[in-house]
């Protein structure tokens, strides 16, 4: 069992966790990810590291409460424990000096992002970083990236903070301003990837996106993970999770992912029930 | 002017050096794609593909064609529907054999259509079914391999 | 081989034995067991183990035991259950295997054991799995949960590592722990076992078994860690020079799923055959949605392979509910590697088997799930290397049928995080860690055993590879002498 030693939510529905792992804690690097079962029926689902302490034991890792699994990790408190944990999985992210180098992240992406940003402005680079969400309120981690960039740039698409806009807009409001980037990392939703990708591919920088594939053991086992890059079928989970954006087949990709929609909805109903059964239990218990 | 018109108009020397090209374009892929090989197996594969494509050659230079009198084998087609891989650095061995069986029926199917062509000229006839036995014959080689590494269980 | 003949118990004389049929093993009747997850065979009871046992004719020169990878001593276990000590006769299999329970279930014993048993020219061979079997889980249920153990040995002071806790890695675990050595097996995944918990089904051999073999492993002093990555959590150098370990054995299994290069084939619904037997074993996606991991519960689905693991899909998907599930496999029922006891099971249970036909393509939907694949038939032609007649596809014979799911079960290739991390340890060209008989890979100390070694085989070879590599690391820790691959 590996031990929740915080959890705070820092969005609505976004949950930040700091857990028990000296292992991974002191392996770990920059893009690399976990698997790890909440109960002891879960699910394996993989969540990328978004920060570790080598020195104090604990790595840290961003839910989104979208599905069974993640619904039912972020309702779990400091003190709590998870029945698995294991990892650092996947390659490391290749860091070099590129010149100027453009982190473009949205959603819980911004959290796995910034762990490459900093690595990014250590090993010299010009780290501008452009955030994007849908509203004002769902905006992640943009103050712990103005700390480790030189620039924060933000987007919303209803207006409500930065740019009203899409993060595609304010990439080219950079371009437009001169700016010339060597390197673009982006690692959001798979829509907002698969955008970026495209704008960059006419105009042919380089771009590297991180896959969010569904997976089982995460050692390259089963392939659950398999994705189309430049034609090639690859498993996330050994291979990536980075890839070159401008090769990633992303419609297939978005298919696959929606592999189990309709189990999925049919499992988080289940548990729904379930936690709403519970609460009113707790109300009738008081009442009595 | 088509393949065929250049061949009416070439006697059977230049006919050979011909096909002595055909062979030297394959050994240049092939090295290219041992020297850019990242892993030392696949460039060994790579190696024993030049290998093979340069005793061809040399067989043709020296017109030594007595050995390809006999028939091919049959085509065993285990590569036909598979998909042709992507050419690039990180080839795995199943990928190279893939590549290599697709790109010797390709060469078959074009000196075969020659003999095809060429019925009349019994010479030409011969020599062009000659060398479509033979690219078979490398194709029969590398599935023979592909199936007994990757289809034992199928 | 010259060895002591066992005391007979046997007072029957050899032409009254060999008039005994061979027993035969209740099994859940075919209908009821294609709807449940339940196990198959249900085993020998008491009366019929000794009658079986009653069979063996006690040859002066057994050839039994050769067939036996692991070389358990046969013919002395068969006499103690003639004898009715049964807990004897588990104590006699256990000197040489590890796993009995599994063994006596998942043993190919038809190309074994049983193939060159002398009965067996003439009769029907004795049936020394279904022995195997009877007295392990009689003594499963007769120690009452507490493995009996034997003394604790003197302990050497040395530490040893095993990569991977399955057939390979838990039998040079049950060795080494015997020698006095400190073991500490190292697991990827959350539960132990390796292929036989993720691998095999519950129906063929049930988890619960697995878990007391390895209960039983703990209580001899071996020490089991889950969830960590040997390569990644810790390399094979970190342990060796930080955490002090004197040797290592990898039993890493099988790697890479293989697929098989047609078009289609990352459509929503095909699966490995390791992910499809993963969901449902390991993660028991059966049990969806009280277990949380999901899994398609097709209508119409096709197994493409021949072997065991495609015996296992097969089987699985019907049980999860599938009207028609088939085998499409491109060679005939006899060139099948699977065996017999499982096709003849999967036929029994209504899987449809489609031989001499391959898929050559498989058709989506717009929302990427497969609905059809495209297939030839195939006419058998001249033989190869393994002796089984090569397919070869018959022209004009495509044809389309309607489907929605694929398991292709074509074999895997080798694990590349090892040679990723560790590149000391070489590799041959199919990524195999290369090795010598007794397991030394090109890093002293490491050893290796498997099918990470040997590339696809059985569980038994697997322990057999562990065993060997068992003794070789206790002559280099009491050596250090280290000769070079």
């Amino acid at each position: 069992m590996y031990k929740i030693l915080k959890a705070e939510f820092i969005a609505p529905n976004v949950k930040s966790f700091i857990i028990e792992a000296p292992h991974i804690a002191k392996k770990r690097q920059a893009g690399q990810f976990i698997i790890l079962r909440v109960h002891e029926k879960g699910e394996r689902i993989p969540i990328t590291i978004a920060d570790s302490s080598p020195e104090e034991g604990w790595i840290n890792i961003i839910v989104q409460g979208l599905g069974k699994t993640s619904a039912h990790l972020n309702t779990l408190e400091s003190g709590d424990h998870l029945q698995d944990l294991v990892g650092p999985l996947g390659l490391p992210t290749h860091i070099e000096n590129w010149g100027t180098l453009v982190c473009i992240s949205g959603g819980v992406g911004t959290a796995e992002s910034l762990p490459i940003a900093a690595a990014g402005k250590a090993a010299g680079n010009r780290v501008i970083s452009i955030i994007g969400a849908r509203h004002k309120d769902l905006l992640i981690a943009e103050s712990q990236m103005a700390e480790v960039v030189d620039e924060v740039r933000i987007s919303t698409d209803d207006g409500s903070a930065g740019r009203h806009g899409l993060v595609t807009d304010v990439l080219q409001d950079l371009m437009d301003e001169g700016v010339k980037p060597d390197m673009i990392v982006a690692i959001g939703p798979l829509p907002m990837m698969a955008a970026v990708s495209n704008q960059t591919k006419a105009i042919g920088i380089p771009t590297m996106v991180s896959l969010n594939a569904i997976m089982v053991d995460g050692t390259g086992m089963c392939g659950a993970c398999r994705a189309t890059v430049g034609g090639k079928t690859v498993f996330v989970c050994v291979e990536g999770p980075e890839f070159d954006g401008h090769q990633v087949d992303f419609k297939e990709l978005g298919m696959r992912q929606k592999m189990y929609k309709k189990q999925e909805e049919e499992s988080h109903k289940c548990f729904l029930e379930k936690q709403m059964r519970k609460i009113k239990a707790e109300q009738v218990a008081e009442e009595v | 002017m088509s393949l065929k018109q250049q061949i009416d108009s070439m006697n059977m020397n230049e006919i050979v050096d011909l096909c002595i090209d055909q062979e030297q374009q394959a050994i240049h892929l092939y090295t290219m794609a041992r020297d850019q090989a990242k892993d030392e197996h696949a460039a060994i594969k790579f190696q024993e593909l030049v290998d093979m494509e340069t005793a061809h050659k040399v067989a043709l230079q020296k017109f030594e064609l007595e050995n390809y009198l006999d028939l091919p084998p049959a085509d065993l087609k285990v590569t036909d529907y598979l998909m042709e891989p992507v050419f690039n650095e990180n080839l795995s061995t199943q990928e190279i054999l893939i590549l290599a069986a697709k790109r010797e029926d390709k060469t078959a199917k074009m000196y075969q259509d020659l003999a095809n062509h060429f019925t009349s000229d019994k010479k030409l006839n011969t020599f062009f079914q000659m060398m479509a036995d033979e690219e078979l014959r490398h194709k029969h080689n590398l599935e023979t391999e592909y199936e007994k590494e990757f289809l034992q269980e199928g | 081989m010259k060895r002591e003949q066992p005391q007979s118990f046997n007072t029957i004389s050899v032409k009254e034995r060999l008039i005994i049929p061979r027993q035969v093993m209740p099994e859940q009747d075919p209908l009821l067991r294609s709807g449940n997850f339940l196990e198959v065979n249900l085993g020998l009871s008491a009366e019929q183990a000794v009658i079986e046992a009653q069979r063996c004719i006690e040859c002066k020169s057994p050839s039994c035991m050769d067939g036996c990878p692991v070389s358990i001593k046969i013919p002395d276990f068969i006499q103690l259950i003639c004898n009715k000590d049964f807990l004897g006769a588990a104590d006699k299999i256990k000197e040489d295997s590890s796993l009995p329970a599994v063994c006596g279930r998942v043993c190919p014993q038809e190309t074994q054991c049983e193939e060159v048993c002398v009965v067996g020219k003439r009769f029907e061979p004795v049936a020394i799995g279904r022995l195997e079997r009877f007295v392990a889980d009689y003594a499963m249920l007769h120690s009452n949960g507490s493995p009996v153990t034997p003394d604790k040995p003197q302990p050497s002071g040395q530490k040893v590592a095993i990569v991977g806790s399955g057939p390979a890695g838990l039998a040079a675990a049950s060795d080494l722990i015997k020698e006095g050595h400190e073991v500490t097996v190292f697991e990827a995944l959350h539960e132990f076992g390796g292929v036989l918990v993720y691998g095999i089904p519950e129906f063929r051999l049930p988890k619960k078994i697995l878990r007391q073999e390895v209960a039983n492993l703990e209580a001899m002093g071996v020490k089991f860690v889950k969830n960590f990555i040997v390569g990644r959590s810790m390399t094979i150098q970190e342990l060796m020079e930080e955490e002090g370990y004197d040797a290592m054995f990898l039993g890493l299994g099988a790697g890479l799923p293989r697929f098989m290069n047609i078009p289609g084939e990352n459509l929503n619904g095909v699966y490995s055959a390791n992910e499809f037997l993963t969901r449902s074993n390991l993660m028991r996606a059966y049990e969806f949605p009280e277990w949380d991991t999901p899994l398609y519960r097709a209508k119409h689905a096709i197994i493409v392979g021949g072997g065991n693991t495609a015996m296992d899909a097969v089987r699985t998907a019907k049980r999860l509910g599938a009207e028609e599930a088939s085998i499409v496999y491109r060679r005939s029922e006899e060139e099948m590697p699977a065996r017999n006891e499982e096709i003849h099971h999967a036929k029994e249970e209504g899987v449809k088997f489609m031989n001499l036909v391959n898929p050559i393509e498989f058709i989506g939907d717009e929302q990427g799930s497969v609905v059809a694949a495209k297939c030839l038939r195939m006419k058998l032609g001249e033989p190869d290397e393994s002796g089984r007649r090569r397919p070869v596809p018959m022209e004009g014979s495509e044809f389309t049928m309607d489907i929605d799911m694929v398991v292709i079960a074509v074999g895997n290739g080798s694990n590349p995080l090892i040679s990723q991390t560790t590149p000391a340890i070489k590799t041959n060209k199919w990524g195999n860690i290369i090795a010598d008989e007794d397991g030394r890979t090109s890093m002293e100390g490491v050893f290796a055993g498997g099918d990470i070694v040997s590339g696809g085989a059985t569980v038994i070879l697997a322990m057999g590879a562990g065993r060997k590599s068992a003794i070789a690391i206790n002559e280099y820790l009491k050596t250090k002498v280290w000769s070079v691959v």
